[in-house]
């Protein structure tokens, strides 16, 4: 299982919950283009950020 | 080695996979082979959790966080100096005090380099070196 996942002494292991489920899964370039655009299509964060700077502008 | 600090409109960008998202994942995986070290200011990280659990909910907000933890960002607390230092930044370049902090961790050494998608950091780009992402 090592070998098909890749994992080697020292690899960083992601643990997230999925239901009822712990999964476990190594920290690699892949995981990281799986998490860049965990929310593509749907309502945009960056979006909300620049409404919620232009909203909450500290004046002092 | 280059320290990259992202802002929040970094890593949302990344999330989103907008504009900059490839070169938010390109510092990652740099981070994660140790030829560069990515920093996120606590403020910018607390603001990632909200924006994220105000628009997909708390589920989604506890998954982000967890994954990027396990990334192993570095998440610098705001301590008293650090407040200081970022109220000054504040007055001076006229930016939001949410986003001085993050401009205060990019100071104070060459090698750090402040990566943002917001534009409205350009004043600071006098006092620090900033990547800007693209608007496309």
């Amino acid at each position: 299982m090592r070998t098909a996942l890749g994992i080697k002494p020292g690899t960083r292991i992601a643990v997230t919950q999925d239901g009822l489920r712990i999964v476990l899964e190594p920290v690699s370039d892949e995981l990281v283009d799986k998490t860049r655009g965990m929310f593509s299509g749907k309502a945009s964060l960056s979006a909300e950020l620049r409404r919620a700077r232009r909203s909450d502008k500290d004046q002092w | 080695m280059v320290t990259y600090v992202l802002d929040s409109s970094a890593i949302l960008r990344y999330l989103d996979d907008e504009a900059g998202a490839a070169r938010v994942a390109e510092i990652i995986k740099a981070h994660l082979a140790g030829t560069c070290e990515a920093v996120v200011c606590a403020l910018h990280w607390g603001e990632v959790a909200g924006i994220t659990c105000k628009v997909h909910g708390k589920q989604a907000m506890e998954l982000v966080l967890s994954r990027l933890s396990s990334f192993g960002l570095q998440i610098v607390a705001a301590d008293a100096d650090r407040a200081v230092r970022a109220a000054l930044i504040k007055f001076k370049r006229a930016v939001p005090y949410v986003d001085a902090f993050g401009v205060e961790l990019a100071t104070g050494a060459r090698d750090r380099v402040f990566v943002t998608a917001d534009y409205d950091f350009k004043p600071a780009s006098h006092d620090v070196k900033m990547e800007f992402l693209p608007t496309k």
